[in-house]
């Protein structure tokens, strides 16, 4: 891996970056939402409207591109969201015997309850948006990531290096931190991107329901939601989208998979 | 006569296992003195480990008590507790685990002196030089991970983590069986050199009383938690007092064919830990068993001014008919 970058690392880097500046930048160039004019619905792709149009006139082109800052920030806010109290909980949950019954009954109840009731529900209290929508896909996710790491420590902890950082002295919060979270780290990239990829997915469901965000400011999922009705007329309103988060989700896997040989030195040919 | 390093004081480990419990370690007693190296022998499950780990305090004894340097361990925790481990560290069976896989060499001989406050922070990368020189390994070494050097060598470097904290007891649990023969030869080499240079002592546990032979100044047999003989290095093997030290060492291969025993093995299992039997535990494969032996528990006495066996027939049966 020191040699240089290998294609999954490159390809995924390029399509993360490129995908952040869009939806960093496409959202203040292009706008939100294209303007509905009902005279150009459903447009086929075209010199015109290189994605075409939908059903209300709406360039799919430029609510794809601007579409990628929701679904990014979807992504991203339910992965770090569900990876920082997932693993805070299974950390403590896997190491300290005593505190274990108590937080993973506490995830057990939290995992019985269905993801889009909730959606439904925190929609209803807190009103529907971007910031519900992430909390309501990154609740039911936090129990799932909580059992992962604390099955990952459970054995982490059993080793004799841990151990020997006891019979050095180090303190529980040090081998918590330095010894047992870094050997986990592998199996959290993969959950990492994994929650990702499917939080993105989840969106699209919870806006096709009418929990997820308002289809005035796309993302990825809502502007496939909203074409779903018209897909034999106008595919392109879901291929679109589609072949974006396609790319993106796979884009993350690679990365993930990618960054995980890379800090891991067993993996690695030489020192990482 | 110096003071002892370390007094154990007959020490009782039970496990809780579902509604029974399994008696690992069931009164073990000894002391050690700077210089000596005490090897604990026994089969697998015999308590050997789990009494390492109490003595370098990883885990806690169910009753009795471990003093290092006269103080009671067990009236240590937290801080005080992470300090006073300076003194006494463990080495581990399998060097390819006890070594953190993330971390190089030289990290994880800094993680003692860094806990212990040893040295500034600008002369640890000195120190850890020369604990990898008092190993035999270079320099460069501190650079490297676990995964790039071989069995012995990671053996070394956990070696050199152990003595970072300049540690008056060493508990080494099976610290060669997991490497090559050609390589223990040099790690149990290190190991003498390392008592005969220092105020040190050292507990080796071994399943194997072959490998102790060349190490250990004297041997204490386990047997289903209780030491059943201990004595000096030479006396034990030379002259076993208990049967079962004499099973174990008919159990050592010979190299010359011509010299081939004729004495038959020890057999069957020892009996389950959960359910100690209520005399002596080894008499179902002892050949020298008496209705007696099943009466009580035989306790460990002197024979010798330094030896003691938990045989209550030790009187009546010499080496030579055992």
């Amino acid at each position: 891996m020191k040699r240089g970058y290998s294609f999954p690392m490159v390809f995924g880097g390029t399509v993360i970056a490129a995908t952040l500046l869009c939806a960093l930048l496409a959202p203040m160039i292009l706008g939100y939402s294209d303007d509905i004019v009902m005279t150009r619905s459903m447009r086929a792709p075209g010199a015109e409207y290189w994605f075409g149009t939908d059903n209300l006139g709406r360039d799919i082109f430029v609510r794809t591109l601007s579409g990628a800052r929701n679904s990014v920030i979807v992504g991203i806010g339910v992965a770090g969201l569900t990876l920082l109290i997932g693993t805070a909980f299974g950390l403590l949950a896997g190491y300290f015997n005593r505190l274990d019954g108590a937080i993973m009954r506490m995830m057990d109840g939290l995992m019985a309850i269905p993801g889009v009731l909730l959606a439904i529900a925190l929609a209803a209290i807190l009103g529907s948006g971007l910031y519900t929508v992430v909390i309501a896909i990154a609740a039911p996710e936090i129990p799932r990531t909580a059992r992962l790491v604390r099955s990952v420590v459970l054995t982490i902890r059993e080793m004799p290096f841990v151990a020997a950082a006891i019979s050095v002295g180090s303190s529980t919060p040090k081998i918590l931190l330095r010894h047992i979270l870094p050997n986990a780290m592998p199996a959290l990239m993969v959950q990492a991107t994994f929650v990702c990829a499917s939080a993105i997915l989840t969106e699209a469901v919870l806006s096709f329901l009418g929990v997820g965000t308002s289809p005035d400011i796309p993302s990825w999922g809502n502007v496939m939601a909203g074409g779903r009705q018209f897909f034999r007329v106008a595919p392109w309103v879901i291929l679109f989208p589609g072949i974006f988060l396609s790319i993106f989700v796979l884009a993350i896997n690679l990365f993930g998979d990618a960054l995980r040989e890379r800090g891991d030195p067993m993996l690695s040919g030489r020192r990482a | 006569m110096t003071a002892p390093i370390l007094e154990a004081d007959n020490i009782v480990r039970h496990f809780p296992a579902g509604a029974s419990t399994v008696h690992a370690v069931n009164g073990v007693s000894l002391s050690l003195k700077a210089g000596e190296v005490l090897a604990v022998v026994g089969e697998s499950g015999c308590g050997k480990s789990t009494l390492g780990r109490i003595l370098v305090a990883l885990d806690r004894p169910t009753k009795g008590a471990v003093r290092m340097n006269g103080a009671d361990l067990s009236a240590l925790t937290g801080a005080a507790l992470r300090k006073s481990r300076a003194g006494f560290q463990m080495i581990f069976q399998d060097p390819g685990t006890s070594l953190n896989p993330r971390w190089t060499v030289g990290q994880s001989l800094r993680e003692p002196l860094e806990n212990f406050t040893i040295g500034t922070r600008r002369d640890r990368a000195e120190r850890v030089r020369d604990l990898l020189k008092r190993v035999g390994l270079r320099p460069e070494f501190a650079e490297r991970y676990p995964h790039e050097l071989s069995g012995g060598q990671k053996q070394r470097v956990a070696i050199a983590r152990a003595l970072a904290g300049s540690p008056r007891l060493l508990v080494a649990d099976e610290p060669v069986s997991a490497l090559d023969v050609s390589v223990r030869a040099q790690v149990i080499n290190l190991l003498s050199d390392l008592i005969a240079s220092g105020d040190l002592a050292l507990v080796f546990i071994s399943h194997d009383i072959g490998v102790v032979a060349h190490i250990s100044t004297r041997i204490a047999v386990m047997y289903l938690g209780r030491i059943v003989e201990i004595g000096p290095t030479a006396d034990v093997l030379h002259a076993p007092r208990h049967p079962y030290t004499r099973g174990l060492l008919d159990a050592v291969p010979v190299p010359d064919p011509e010299q081939r025993r004729t004495r038959t093995p020890l057999t069957g299992d020892p009996p389950s830990p959960i359910d100690l039997p209520a005399g002596c535990a080894f008499v179902a494969r002892c050949p020298h068993a008496i209705d007696a032996c099943r009466a009580s528990v035989p306790e460990l006495r002197a024979v010798s001014p330094a030896r003691s066996v938990a045989c209550i027939r030790s009187e009546e049966i010499s080496t030579d008919e055992l």
